[in-house]
């Protein structure tokens, strides 16, 4: 098996080599109209295409049997091969045998390539959509399959043999990556990294053959989306992961892995945005090429981050020496979208004028500028170490501190924004207009954070804690200003169909909805974005406790009062744990039973936390069993009360069924398409700000 | 337009300084006793063994240092040692734990002076550390700038749009109908 692995990733690159020459060779001398002939015959040129695309589409078919005998070994305990003996063993569950396939190194850029195999493949069968600029992605994402099936063929070899006798076991998995978490996490992850390839492709595919009009954003416009969904739901699947298992009572530590995944989806969610712009005014053009370069660039800089161990991680068990074949293949990218955009620069012209500062346009534009000054901070912060040592000679640690108080503010901002967005018109927003939309949402946050602070939320009685506290509390009274402002944009939209059809408001909302799902999806993306933000911000109040527990012993934190049952040890084939039961009692009142507990895994030789958690609505009551006391023999528990985190993870799944329903096409897209009556001819030299054709435009 | 937006920004102007003056009011209140100062300098230093987390956070069996660390902490503020943090042990160059030391600068720095400047969770020794806090305001307001001149350049660059030649009153009303429609529609 693993000789029918290597052959097929070598047949991968040798398909994916010829779908990229052929490709180039057949878009340098086929002429546009080659590629939609009236007699549906293709001239040899185009011939040539077509066999670089079906090429391109057998590179899938290797890259699966590639993967299938990577996971097939896995199951078979063959090891022989040096990436099932480092990354498994005979005890390892089902599940987590599969996950070895994303494990390690070799594995997971083995999972990328076929990721992007899998993307080629349905963009390579959906090619009719626009057959000559699906050639010129195809060829692109041919270029970028090259570049990672030449690592996989010389130097992350996942099927390389493991020299000497055959070892009856393995070493067994990271106990890290023992949950079922990242049976899903990397997957999710990848298929967000691995996505941006395909808008990237299209986007410098439509810039090399000048491609006229905003087609290829309504053909990726999906693509990216479904991308930007999946890398959202990587990152929170990785942040409750950690979370759960690293047992430190938070999900998110800056670590630069973790950062390499936040700075492409801040420069996407900027595009996402960005994107509508053109689509709509044929404004910022250069500016969203750039941008979808720029995530593009950031996903493979994060894989280069994860991999060549130039900054410290804790995602170590990741790192090695090819870090030099991606500074190429980030230098090689650069060079060629920059040579394009050059070339091309004059395609790029933006066909309408800012006509005013108080404008839908003009909240994006600020919308842009702050998540990439995020993204910068995040970029920043993680390169800083290295910049230190390269002038000073002495490393320092940019962590949490750094991060949270500069990028606190600028989250904040954002918030604001996000409220502040929706209520713009395009083109330009009367004073009265913004007085009447801005009231209620204004009110809302003046009352909420009135109440809080009569609640108790009083940043200037808080002391150290000042800081949080008031963030906290800004955060809170923003998010209301939001739900306000997002609300009402609901309610005004459901009253005017309640009005025309008579429905209840219910469904008149429902149908609202259904009638524009891009816009009402977003909105609700918008929604879960501050119920995220509340559960951050409840951050601010987290409490912890620390104490040896042994028989009949207790601990009080907050409302809670925790007493230790027993503890004890058990064991089997694949670990060996201690663990202690502890009675949660509430008022005096019984609630239920934790049991948090700390194993040691058998083939690893390595310790592994299991969390005790609690969660609610209100706050998270998070224990973890830290190990025992040598001198005492008793086991030291750790306490968290961590409010309002289970909101996090609401928001994020909010987020995700708001993205979901973006991608919906509407009930009555044929009626919005209908075509209104325009007066006479319109000369065909008239200013572009005019319109001359004759459908409004799809909402 | 900008009339409009001068309005605006005058409209706002007394609710703007309200809110500077009470963040500048909050940001200069604030003490500390000696378990709230024990969580802040804690939160401030990461452990030394290279697991990459902040010190009050580093929870792994048998780490070789967090302990020891914790308890050199407790001991620099005047807190009571705790069986087990290492307080009550002497430091790993077989000398006495180290002597209460004044404000939180001063441990931080007898922590650096010991451990090295990767001990700090963030860049705070002055010097070229600053540069960490000082780029990303510089680029924050560069952005905002630059995004100002954009919207300035984009504003003059085009002249209004021209009437099309050909166009009656009919045809323009339809085209205010239809660039309302477009207004009330789109996303």
């Amino acid at each position: 098996m693993p000789e029918f692995g290597s052959w097929s990733l070598l047949l991968a690159l040798v398909l994916s080599a010829y779908t990229l020459v052929a490709g180039a060779l057949a878009l340098w001398r086929t002429p546009a109209q080659a590629y939609t002939p009236p007699n549906g015959q293709l001239d040899p040129a185009g011939r040539l295409g077509e066999t670089a695309r079906r090429a391109g589409i057998a590179s899938f078919i290797a890259m699966c049997c590639a993967a299938f005998a990577l996971v097939w070994a896995s199951f078979t305990n063959d090891y022989s091969v040096s990436y099932i003996l480092h990354h498994t063993n005979r005890a390892l569950p089902g599940a987590y045998k599969f996950s070895a396939l994303w494990s390690g190194q070799e594995g997971s850029l083995l999972l990328w390539a076929w990721l992007l195999a899998a993307y080629g493949f349905v963009l390579r069968i959906k090619h009719r959509v626009d057959v000559r600029l699906s050639a010129f992605a195809s060829t692109i994402l041919a270029g970028v399959q090259v570049f990672f099936l030449l690592l996989l063929n010389f130097a992350a070899l996942p099927f390389s043999i493991q020299p000497g006798p055959v070892a009856q076991d393995g070493f067994g998995l990271n106990p890290l990556l023992q949950y079922p978490e990242m049976v899903i996490h990397p997957p999710m992850l990848y298929l967000g990294y691995v996505g941006f390839a395909v808008p990237f492709a299209f986007a410098l595919g439509a810039l090399m053959m000048r491609y006229p009009g905003e087609k290829w954003i309504h053909i990726t416009r999906r693509w990216t989306m479904v991308t930007w969904l999946f890398l959202t739901c990587g990152i929170s699947l990785g942040a409750h992961w950690a979370y759960a298992v690293l047992g430190w009572g938070g999900y998110w530590g800056w670590d630069p892995v973790e950062n390499a995944s936040l700075m492409p989806w801040l420069t996407g969610t900027a595009f996402l945005h960005s994107v509508m712009m053109q689509e709509k005014r044929g404004m910022m053009k250069s500016w969203n090429v750039w941008l979808i370069f720029s995530t593009f660039m950031l996903t493979i800089l994060g894989t280069l981050l994860t991999r060549s161990g130039l900054v410290s991680s804790v995602h170590a068990f990741a790192q090695s020496s090819i870090g030099g074949w991606f500074y190429g293949f980030i230098l090689i990218v650069f060079a060629v979208c920059l040579f394009t955009f050059f070339k091309q620069r004059d395609h790029l012209g933006t066909e309408n004028r800012f006509e005013s500062v108080v404008s839908r346009e003009a909240s994006f534009l600020f919308n842009n500028m702050i998540l990439l000054v995020a993204c910068f901070t995040v970029l920043w912060g993680t390169l800083f170490p290295v910049l230190s040592e390269y002038v000073t000679g002495s490393k320092v640690t940019v962590g949490a501190p750094f991060y949270n108080r500069v990028n606190i503010p600028i989250g904040l901002f954002l918030l604001f924004l996000t409220g502040i967005g929706p209520l713009l018109a395009w083109r330009s927003t009367s004073l009265r207009a913004i007085r009447r939309n801005f009231v209620l949402p204004g009110a809302a946050v003046a009352a909420t954070a009135i109440v809080l602070m009569a609640a108790g939320i009083r940043p200037w009685q808080d002391g150290d804690d000042m800081h949080s506290t008031l963030f906290s509390l800004m955060a809170f009274s923003l998010g209301a200003g939001v739900i306000t402002a997002v609300g009402s944009e609901f309610l005004r939209g459901a009253g005017v169909i309640r009005t025309q059809t008579g429905k209840n408001l219910a469904a008149a909302t429902v149908l609202l909805i259904r009638r524009n799902t891009r816009r009402y999806g977003g909105y609700i993306v918008h929604f879960g974005i501050v119920v995220l933000f509340i559960g951050i911000a409840g951050g601010a109040f987290n409490q912890s406790r620390e104490a040896e527990m042994g028989f009949g012993d207790s601990l009080n934190i907050g409302p809670y009062k925790l007493v230790c049952q027993s503890f004890t040890q058990d064991s089997n084939p694949n670990y060996d744990t201690e663990y202690a039961l502890l009675d949660v009692y509430k008022y005096g009142k019984k609630l239920y039973q934790l049991a948090p507990e700390k194993r040691f895994y058998t083939a690893s030789q390595q310790p592994g936390t299991i969390v005790a958690n609690h969660s609610t609505l209100e706050n998270d009551l998070y224990t973890i069993y830290e190990g025992k006391n040598p001198d005492s023999g008793r086991p030291i528990i750790k306490v968290f009360i961590n409010p309002l985190i289970a909101w996090i993870w609401i928001g994020v799944a909010i987020v995700g069924f708001g993205t979901v329903l973006a991608l919906v096409p509407n009930l009555t897209r044929a009626a919005f398409r209908a075509p209104i009556e325009v007066p006479a001819a319109i000369p065909s030299s008239a200013p572009p700000a005019i319109l001359t054709t004759a459908k409004v435009p799809n909402a | 337009m900008l009339k409009r937006a001068h309005l605006l920004l005058a409209a706002l102007k007394r609710p703007i300084q309200a809110v500077v003056l009470c963040v500048a009011m909050i940001t200069m209140l604030g003490a500390g006793d000696s378990n709230s100062r024990y969580e802040r300098v804690g939160h401030e230093l990461m452990c030394a063994c290279g697991c990459g987390q902040i010190l009050l956070e580093c929870n792994h069996v048998g780490c070789p240092d967090s302990a020891r660390m914790i308890g050199e902490l407790r001991s620099q503020i005047g807190m009571p040692a705790v069986a087990g943090d290492g307080s009550t042990t002497p430091s790993t160059d077989g000398g006495p734990l180290p002597p209460l030391a004044g404000s939180d600068k001063q441990i931080l720095d007898w922590f650096v002076a010991k451990y090295g400047a990767i001990v700090l969770a963030a860049p705070i020794r002055g010097g070229f550390d600053n540069v960490a806090w000082i780029t990303p305001i510089a680029i924050f307001l560069l952005a905002t700038l630059g995004t100002a001149v954009l919207v300035r350049v984009w504003r003059s660059r085009n002249p209004a749009p021209a009437r099309a030649p050909g166009l009656d009153d009919a045809a323009i009303n339809t085209q205010e109908l239809r660039d309302r429609i477009r207004k009330e529609t789109q996303y």
